[in-house]
């Protein structure tokens, strides 16, 4: 690949981003297609980089770094990790811009045409801040990108800001952004000391020289609190669900996953306290894992229930990263090749499949109008093209095979097994406690969705539909079958995408050896055996099915209701009945509270009544919420002083500038 | 086959820790008692002769025969059949015995020392923990004394950790405990318990004056 | 192959021990073994009738039921004999499909819209998160012990020593719970009873009928050969001749049979909240498991 035509790409790179604030400009539906283009042309120009970069770095014939010259010299390196999240981020963006056409539709009448603009255009510096991210390692341009995400991301989560509560979550949204940007300030400031530039590469120097955790620890904290790991969490189950849900869909699927992108980069220059980190990496994701899922259950509203499980995708890709970075203590290459391929790969299927459910989401909230799901129901009849799309998101999710969730399960499972392998106490403890979470995080994610796509799809609906739903808009099915097509790919044939995740993986972290790639791919053919078996065997069943059945009567029949004559869809299990066990089983830990129902003495026969349940997020009540209430009550004291009267900030000055030659006198100053 | 008696021991403990009836409080601390017998015969075979016959005399008479004895005649004195009141759901017990299980495996690795039988003090700190365990979530007194009753069997496995010495000490230290604690709760429960219109632990506070 | 067909057959006689054992326990004579295939014969042939309530999902999920616990048959060794799949990790495919299986049926009893079957439902989701680590946790401590990787290797134990017999015993008293609580029988629920709020699975399936029910009856009683299977694959020794290996599997699962048959005759039901202590109760034996592997490895 010649200089030149590199120097043409990242020309192309700035007219475009200039060229986007042509939005602004015609109307509403000429700027939508303006933004179109945009994307697309962004995409395709840094989708096109990636993937030349992904050839020559596998083909072995060019060094696997190639830097694009352009207006700054060698500003943008990208290397097979970055590449990999570039094409991660183009095909989530793309289909939640197809997902937008018909999703804003109704959204575009109500709302001002200047905001629509706006919006658009906030969406294009989102995806041209995300796909440059990967791509930069000095320090200074990857923190002012970083920004730009945050404040793009602002403006796309406030969209619907009539709404009650949707500014106050987009509020927290940002300032816990500026803490973790305060956090990565701090630490690329302390690793860049005394260096000439501000850059990633400095941390090679850095982690040879000191200890390696402390540093690592800031990185993580800043790269969290984007990723949504276990204290640093609270601002996700907010933003998520004020969001349109094709910001959802976006923002779950690969904005928090630069977040991970940075902790991995970080990762990349490790040089020692291997052991330490990896185990402490391991803890926080097994805990965040289980606690996102953990209360996810117990919520009603659709969107935050998959902003909690979010959450939980995190810490499974924690659980790789750490796995990753603790194989690389024992010294087992194959703990850590496939701890963190088992993560890459995870952060890929995540986009697609969180994307999914977050479009299905919304198509089901655009016709029901509500959130919460004990209000829906029946909806598979309305719309049934969303609704398999749901399942297939919700299969994929679990973890469960023929999709591609089982696959990056999978693999980190592999990780930890042949970990069990090395025969020293705390290894083995620290593993079975990382299988132990994810077997529950899995298990616990089953009893999730079955939850959600029963309740919301399946059975009658649990209140009338005014008007009745319609299946969803061209664009938004069209939007929906993008990631579909891939979460079923990814399932059946795993080899074909595991190789090159794999090699990814070995490229930027461990050295790569022949057998233990042999090792780790070996199980991914028997898979893919395996799942063309099962859909054989369903076909095979089928079609006996038919065969049987040929001279049989199939009819239709009421549902059993053992002999009760007045059964209507009101006495449905709802939600909350289906998790009431294991909510009363939680509940020293996630308080679940019920609202009283109170009988009059004299009422015989009752009235209508109205029973809520919620869950409370208890780090978001006792972590943020009491110290923050504690400190606005003291500083309440001292707003005294604003008393808004101009004589008195006059006299505050003068006591201010007596104060100071006192000071000075005194020698003080 | 020690393997074998290890594990029926530690389900043993598991079953005690979250069963609800008396009975099988008596059956599963008679099965502990063999159990222990078989663990003393198999490790401390080249023993000055003596000296094991009283410890297996110890675990199978005494743990096994007369104390159950004895435990089931104070039970049908005073009526009580099976746990009504519990301060701990049966489901955290289970959960709290696997957290002990992990502490005290913690502890037996960073404590141990290369004379001591690792296995044994694994097994010796986690029944102390649940005999702590057990006292602490019963209300009833009798879960007292079989959370007690346990305790003194997390010092038997003690003393088979320290293994080359089991001095007549130890051994008669714990065979008193055991005594004093059946007889002071046989005479609680039998006189005292009438007129104190209940045999939960909380009624012991009112015996300030 | 063999391994496959001796599946097969154990799937068509075990439930009929058990049927039977249970008469005899009881003082009948009881049906005869091969009752409940006769049944399935019949249920093949009949029409099926859905409720009215009931979409596409009550029409695929039973196949995918039989589908992927027929395809998890396929990956457990039999006493010795190989499985037609087996690859590094393949217990992980194994637990998942269960899983799929279990994800199927919930979402079949839900699609009627019935409140018993979501009851069902509800409980069989539960149960199954709770138990989904015992059995990791036994997979692994045996990972842990024989440093292999799939199921083959896994319950591939050295024959020849003392301890074979007392680990097998150990891991099929595990299995053995594992078999009660994810077919629900006695003491986690009745397959007896006819109160629907009481039921676990038989209530799941309550509106499914012929070629369906047939399917979910039949993959209840594959998925009893499997962990019968394994039970036998712990206890019998891979260096036996053939014939023995066949006698004592046909022996290991006639007394498996009998002993759930007795279990069921000779015990009650738990209260439904105890349920949940008792699968707990089996993840702790489990993890003694572990911790004693961890001794016997010297890992300590």
């Amino acid at each position: 690949m010649s200089v030149v035509k590199n120097e043409l790409m990242s020309y192309l790179l700035i007219i475009l981003c200039v060229t986007s604030f042509l939005i602004l400009l015609p109307s509403r539906n000429a700027s939508r297609i303006v933004a179109g283009i945009t994307v697309f042309a962004i995409a395709a120009f840094s989708s096109w980089l990636a993937i030349d970069t992904l050839i020559t770095a596998f083909s072995g014939s060019e060094p696997s770094t190639r830097s694009v010259e352009g207006l700054i010299p060698s500003l943008f390196v990208i290397d097979p990790l970055s590449a990999f999240f570039i094409l991660i981020i183009n095909f989530t963006m793309i289909s939640g811009y197809i997902y937008s056409l018909d999703y804003l539709k109704e959204y575009i009448i109500r709302k001002p045409p200047v905001w629509v603009k706006i919006h658009y255009l906030a969406l294009v510096w989102l995806q041209v801040s995300m796909v440059i991210l990967p791509m930069l390692r000095n320090g200074f341009w990857f923190l002012t990108a970083w920004e730009l995400m945050t404040l793009s991301s602002f403006i796309l989560v406030i969209f619907d800001f009539d709404e009650k509560g949707t500014l106050k979550a987009g509020l927290s949204y940002l300032v816990q952004m500026h803490v973790g940007m305060l956090f990565l300030l701090l630490a690329f400031a302390l690793s860049s000391a005394g260096q000439d530039t501000v850059s990633f590469d400095n941390l090679g120097n850095w982690f040879r020289d000191n200890r390696n955790w402390p540093m690592f620890l800031l990185f993580f904290i800043g790269f969290g609190l984007k990723a949504g790991f276990f204290v640093l969490h609270t601002w996700l189950p907010d933003a998520h669900p004020a969001a349109p849900s094709h910001v959802s869909g976006i923002m779950s699927g690969v904005m928090i996953k630069l977040g991970i992108y940075g902790i991995l980069r970080v990762t990349t220059y490790l040089q020692g306290d291997f052991a330490v980190i990896g185990a402490a990496v391991i803890i926080i994701s097994a805990i965040t894992g289980v606690y996102g899922v953990m209360m996810a259950i117990l919520q009603h509203d659709i969107k935050k229930l998959l902003a909690y499980h979010s959450i939980e995708n995190i810490g499974i890709i924690g659980l790789g990263i750490g796995l990753g970075i603790f194989g690389t203590a024992i010294g087992n290459n194959i703990v850590a090749a496939a701890g963190y391929a088992g993560a890459l790969l995870h952060t890929l299927n995540h986009s697609l499949f969180k994307s999914l459910l977050f479009y299905s989401a919304g198509s089901v909230i655009s016709q029901v109008h509500t959130r919460n799901i004990e209000k829906t129901g029946g909806i598979m009849k309305f719309m049934p093209l969303t609704a398999w799309a749901f399942l297939i998101g919700a299969i994929a999710i679990s973890g469960i095979p023929p999709f591609n969730g089982f696959i990056s399960e999978f693999l980190i499972y592999t990780s930890m097994f042949h970990g069990l392998g090395n025969n020293e106490f705390y290894s083995v403890v620290l593993i079975f406690i990382s299988i132990f979470s994810l077997v529950l995080i899995g298990g616990l994610a089953l009893l999730c969705f079955t939850k959600v796509f029963s309740v919301v799809f399946l059975g009658q609906p649990r209140s009338e539909y005014k008007p009745a739903p319609v299946e969803a808009g061209k664009m938004m099915i069209i939007a929906k079958l993008l990631p579909v097509i891939p979460v079923v790919l990814i399932g059946l044939l795993p080899f074909l995408f595991v190789k090159p995740v794999l090699s990814i993986a070995q490229s930027a972290f461990v050295p790569a050896t022949d057998t233990g790639s042999a090792i780790i791919m070996k199980p991914m053919y028997y898979i893919g055996i395996a799942s063309a078996g099962l859909i054989a065997l369903i076909i095979v069943a089928i079609l006996l099915r038919k065969l049987m059945l040929r001279k049989r009567v199939i009819t239709t029949g009421p549902t059993w209701g053992c002999g009760y004559s007045a059964v209507d869809q009101r006495q449905q299990y709802t939600a909350t009945s289906f998790v009431q066990e294991y909510a009363s089983l939680t509940n020293p830990v996630i308080k679940t509270g019920y609202s009283k129902i109170h009988y009059g003495d004299d009422e015989i026969f009752p009235g209508p009544r109205d029973f809520h349940t919620h869950s409370d997020d208890f780090i978001r009540s006792r972590i943020i919420n009491k110290p923050a209430d504690f400190m606005v009550r003291i500083l309440k004291k001292g707003a005294v002083f604003q008393t808004g009267k101009l004589q008195h900030y006059v006299l505050y000055v003068l006591l201010f500038m007596v104060l100071i030659f006192i000071l000075t006198y005194l020698k003080i100053i | 086959m020690l393997i074998l008696l290890y594990i029926l021991f530690g389900i043993s403990l598991v079953y005690i820790a979250s069963t609800e009836k008396f009975r099988h409080y008596i059956q599963i601390y008679a099965m502990q008692g063999i159990l222990l017998f078989g663990m003393a015969l198999i490790e401390l075979k080249d023993f000055y002769f003596l000296n094991l016959l009283l410890i297996l005399a110890e675990t199978i008479i005494f743990k096994s025969v007369i104390v159950p004895y004895l435990l089931r005649k104070i039970m049908q004195r005073t009526g009580i059949y099976s746990v009504h009141k519990r301060s701990l759901k049966g489901n955290y017990t289970v959960l709290l015995m696997m957290v002990i299980l992990g502490i005290s495996l913690l502890l037996a690795k960073v404590l141990s020392i290369p004379s001591v039988n690792k296995i044994y003090t694994v097994i010796a700190w986690f029944t102390l923990f649940t005999g702590l365990l057990l006292v602490s979530v019963r209300k009833y007194l009798f879960g007292h004394l079989v959370g007690f009753l346990i305790i003194e069997n997390a010092v038997f496995l003690f003393s088979m950790a320290i293994g080359s010495r089991f001095p007549m000490l130890v051994n008669t230290g714990i065979l008193l405990d055991i005594f004093i604690a059946v007889l002071v709760m046989s005479m609680f429960l039998t006189k005292i318990g009438h007129k104190m219109g209940g045999f939960e632990a909380d009624t012991l506070s009112q015996l300030k004056d | 192959m063999v391994a496959l067909i001796l599946i097969l057959t154990t799937s068509l006689f075990f439930p009929g021990l058990i049927v039977r054992v249970k008469s005899i326990a009881s003082g009948r004579k009881g049906p005869g073994i091969l009752q409940p295939i006769k049944n399935i014969y019949v249920l093949l042939r009949k029409g099926i009738v859905y409720s009215t309530l009931s979409g596409t999902v009550s029409r695929f999920a039973p196949v995918i039921v039989f589908g992927s616990v027929a395809v998890a048959s396929l990956m457990i060794p039999v006493a010795g004999f190989e499985p037609l799949i087996s690859f590094n990790g393949d217990f992980i495919l194994f637990a998942y499909l269960l899983a799929l299986a279990r994800f199927m049926m919930i979402i079949a009893s839900f699609d009627t819209g019935s409140s018993f079957e979501g009851m069902g439902a509800s409980r069989e989701a539960l149960y199954g998160m709770l138990i989904e680590p015992a059995l990791f946790i036994l997979l692994a401590g045996l990972v842990v012990f024989t440093g292999e990787y799939s199921l083959t290797g896994i319950f591939n134990l050295p024959g020849g020593e003392n301890y074979n017999l007392i680990y097998g015993l150990i891991i099929s008293y595990i299995l053995g719970n594992i078999t009660i609580i994810e077919n629900s029988r006695v003491p986690l629920d009745d397959p007896k009873t006819h109160l629907e709020l009481t039921m676990i699975h038989e209530v799941m399936v309550l509106d499914t009928s012929g070629f369906n029910l047939a399917l979910i009856q039949f993959s209840s009683f594959i998925k009893f050969a499997v962990f019968g299977s394994l039970i036998a694959s712990a206890l019998i020794p891979r260096d036996l001749s053939l014939a023995w290996r066949l006698i004592s599997f046909v022996t290991v699962q006639m007394v498996f049979a009998a002993t759930i048959g007795f279990l069921e005759s000779f015990r009650t039901r738990f209260k439904m909240n105890r349920n949940q202590q008792f699968i707990l109760t089996v993840t702790m034996i489990s993890v003694l498991m572990f911790v004693i592997i961890l001794f016997t490895k010297n890992i300590f």
